[in-house]
């Protein structure tokens, strides 16, 4: 089974570091406006979410390019852009329920997470644990696992759940 | 030179207020290797440009905003300076900020930008990558930082950051600050007045939104020097960078009242009795909206020691930024208020009003001793003001930013406020800035650091009690296999110098924070920022001769700004009056024994004047104009 970036929200502080390693891994430069990973903030809440691609099974943005310019890696599991059959339609961009996909500024083609082949950066950098990679199937084991250890301690103190 | 635009963006832009005159201007290339950035360029163009002479509050005086080649950068590159000539201590102010904002205004393209002259109305700056255009700001005249902020990002951009006055700063209060944010919370650029110049130009805010990028260049050497880092604030290991991720600052308040140097009761004592009432554990049980977790960072910086509040105690409700430990010091312990929700809203006010926590809480507690003594009455205040009382420090600082009745006085600065009832020895003040929240007579190098640092008492440009108190590493040699007395004095005058030299370049013109890097060797700073710009900077010794060129000429500034070795003195009070109690008990501070060691070490004459020995050294040439 495949792996995806997970996003354990409480664990962000908002340090970006994600936007740097993306940025300088695929262009080479400094630049969160071109990063596939966004931490999102809404200040008044002190609420942090780095955004990034689901990559869905079924994957709305796939669904609605006119021209196959996005396709999965059936390695990876990723949703990968083919730049030379982008037209820049930017119907994926609105196709997107997470607001996950990007275009470039200047040629305005698709720019999205293509999990850096598999072994994504921004996961490696991500000091408190925010960002994690593992499968679905990692991620429902840990929601039971903490799922039946309240039931464990329920039933220790005898109390009806 | 082409090495520029790696690091650096390599240009900077030239705003005249006064006829609304805007220029981006290329870096010049010989100055940004000699002076690097930040802090270091500040006082270059400051030396060149302003006439130290020149009254901080008139238009001939200029307003550097200043990012370093790092500012960007992880670990912990996010650090922008704000240098001017300071109302407060009539002397250089650089104070500096994390955040966001440097970041940003380095993503528009832009690595400074120098402000002259004076708006005719209120204005603010906008820059969205190359477009840069000044606005009216009449509309957020008067409004609270946090009302301002709202209001700048609907009518500029939702994703842009802002570094912003609010009322004190526009009523010239010579503690006012600039705070940043926009999207995200408030961080101050605290010290020396800041705020007081921007308002005196009737420049409201700077928004900033980029989308470039900015090059490294060796990317692949610059990624394994940051990870080569990594290993000094990593967890589990213990240093000072991974504590303050896992406490924040308020952490070691607890820590200070233990040593017995928490300042209390305007400085008389190190020791609080209600410290347990405000300290970092207090915090984390009732008011950290994350708990005990680290909850957010700085542009790049993988600890994240700041801290969200939430109050919900009637009267004192609010979400906010911070407290921060010297925030907490002095507006708590200083003015004996143990009223934890109190301080906190005494905090949140000086952020929405934009001004220095510090100085605002030792100017409270300067008055509430003026009290005590008699020199206040209950007719100059309206009401009897006592240490401990938290509903008068709320007031007192409404009143300080409005400038309102007493609060005029007050916004004048303690030492003003002092002179004004004829006790300046009751103002915890160098250079009549107030002194950050370590008592002297318990940190000796740290006091010597108070002392002499050109903005005035201050901690951060000469953090000195890492050797002396934290049991950090920084600046390898000085703590590594050295026991530091730090009630000694002996070896006290090197120290606070080269501390003072060191974080000159690396931390305040590369533009790292040194809580993240302190433990991190000099080489290793050195790799980053030669991987980063592409420039061979000539090794430690080069770099320490340049930390100390920039201090020098900062010195040299308030020499001719008129400061003179009389203002090279801590208050009375730690000279003369041994500590009462707690684990300090009887010490004073020698300050007889540890100025002439500091300006012979120095190369400085018995006045303090830097000789012709040391500017000829140093390549300084004050004959030639300013111009080095």
């Amino acid at each position: 089974m495949n792996k995806s970036i997970e996003v354990n929200l409480e664990k962000c502080t908002a340090c970006r570091i994600c936007e740097y390693i993306c940025s300088t891994h695929n262009f080479g430069e400094i630049n969160p406006s071109k990063s596939r990973i966004k931490v999102k903030i809404i200040s008044k809440d002190f609420f942090y979410y780095p955004m990034v691609c689901r990559q869905c099974g079924k994957a709305p943005c796939i669904e609605v390019c006119p021209k196959e310019a996005l396709i999965r890696n059936q390695k990876t599991g990723a949703v990968e852009v083919v730049e030379e059959n982008c037209i820049g339609c930017r119907m994926c961009v609105k196709a997107c329920p997470f607001g996950a996909m990007d275009v470039h500024e200047k040629d305005k083609l698709a720019n999205k997470c293509d999990l850096c082949g598999g072994d994504p950066e921004c996961v490696k950098h991500c000091f408190y644990g925010a960002l994690e990679f593992k499968t679905s199937a990692n991620v429902s084991e840990d929601i039971s696992m903490e799922y039946i250890k309240k039931v464990k301690q329920a039933k220790e103190q005898e109390v009806e759940i | 030179m082409s090495n520029q635009a790696f690091g650096w963006t390599g240009k900077h832009i030239r705003v005249n207020l006064s006829n609304s005159k805007i220029q981006v201007v290329e870096n010049d290339p010989a100055i940004m290797t000699s002076f690097i950035g930040a802090r270091g360029l500040g006082i270059k163009y400051m030396t060149d440009e302003v006439d130290p002479r020149t009254d901080a509050l008139e238009p001939n005086n200029k307003f550097i905003v200043a990012t370093g080649p790092l500012t960007c950068m992880p670990p912990g590159g996010n650090r922008t300076y704000f240098v001017t000539k300071s109302p407060l201590t009539g002397g250089i102010a650089n104070a500096g900020v994390g955040g966001y904002f440097g970041a940003e205004l380095k993503f528009c393209g832009f690595d400074f930008i120098i402000f002259e002259g004076k708006a005719e109305n209120p204005v603010y700056l906008w820059i969205k990558n190359k477009r840069i255009t000044l606005r009216k700001a009449d509309h957020i005249w008067g409004k609270g930082t946090e009302d301002s902020e709202e209001i700048l990002l609907k009518e500029t951009d939702p994703m842009a950051y802002i570094a912003a006055i609010g009322p004190a700063g526009e009523n010239l209060v010579r503690l006012a600050n600039v705070i940043t944010g926009g999207v995200t919370g408030a961080r101050a650029a605290g010290r020396g007045g800041v705020g007081a110049v921007m308002g005196s130009k009737n420049l409201k805010a700077i928004v900033v939104r980029g989308h470039s990028g900015v090059k490294i260049a060796d990317l692949e050497v610059f990624n394994k020097n940051i990870t080569k880092t990594w290993k000094y604030w990593q967890n589990p290991t213990p240093s000072c960078a991974s504590g303050l991720g896992e406490t924040g600052t308020i952490g070691v308040l607890s820590f200070t009242n233990d040593l017995g140097i928490l300042p209390t009761r305007n400085f008389k004592t190190g020791v609080f009795e209600g410290a347990h009432k405000i300290s970092g554990e207090t915090f984390a049980e009732k008011y950290s909206v994350k708990g005990a977790r680290p909850s957010k960072a700085c542009f790049a910086c993988p600890a994240g020691c700041a801290r969200l509040s939430l109050v919900e105690e009637p009267g004192y409700e609010g979400k906010g930024e911070g407290p921060e430990y010297e925030s907490v010091a002095s507006l708590g312990s200083v003015t004996c208020v143990d009223n934890f929700p109190a301080v906190i809203k005494a905090g949140r006010i000086c952020n929405d009003m934009g001004m220095d926590t510090i100085s605002t809480g030792v100017t409270v507690g300067c008055a509430m001793e003026l009290f005590e003594i008699g020199a206040l009455t209950t007719q100059d205040i309206g009401y009897d003001l006592k240490f401990g009382d938290a509903d008068a420090l709320i007031d007192l600082v409404e009143k300080m930013a409005a400038r309102e009745g007493f609060g005029w006085i007050l916004g004048e600065g303690s030492y003003r406020l002092g002179e004004r009832y004829g006790h300046p020895e009751l103002s915890m003040t160098v250079k009549k800035q107030e002194l950050p929240n370590y008592d002297p007579r318990g940190v000796k190098g740290q006091g010597l650091a108070f002392v002499t640092n050109n903005r005035g008492a201050d901690h951060c440009r000469a953090e000195v009690n890492c050797s002396e108190i934290f049991e950090t590493t920084m600046l390898g040699y000085w703590s590594k296999d050295k026991d530091v007395d730090r009630f000694a004095i002996e070896g006290k005058a090197e120290m606070t110098i080269h501390y003072q030299n060191y974080c000159a370049w690396a931390y305040d013109s590369l533009g790292f924070c040194y809580f993240l890097l302190m433990e991190t060797p000099e080489q290793e700073i050195i790799d980053l920022l030669q991987s980063a710009t592409g420039i061979d900077f000539g090794g430690l010794d080069a770099l320490n001769k340049l930390g100390e060129t920039i201090f020098t000429m900062e010195r040299l500034f308030n020499l001719k700004a008129g400061l003179s070795a009389k203002d090279d003195t801590l208050p009375k009070r730690f000279l003369k009056e041994p500590m009462p109690d707690g684990p300090c008990k009887g010490q004073v501070f020698e300050q007889d024994q540890l100025l002439p060691d500091y300006y012979k070490m120095r190369g400085w004459d018995e006045k303090g004047v830097p000789m012709a020995a040391k500017l000829e050294e140093l390549g300084i040439h004050p004959s030639r104009g300013n111009n080095i």
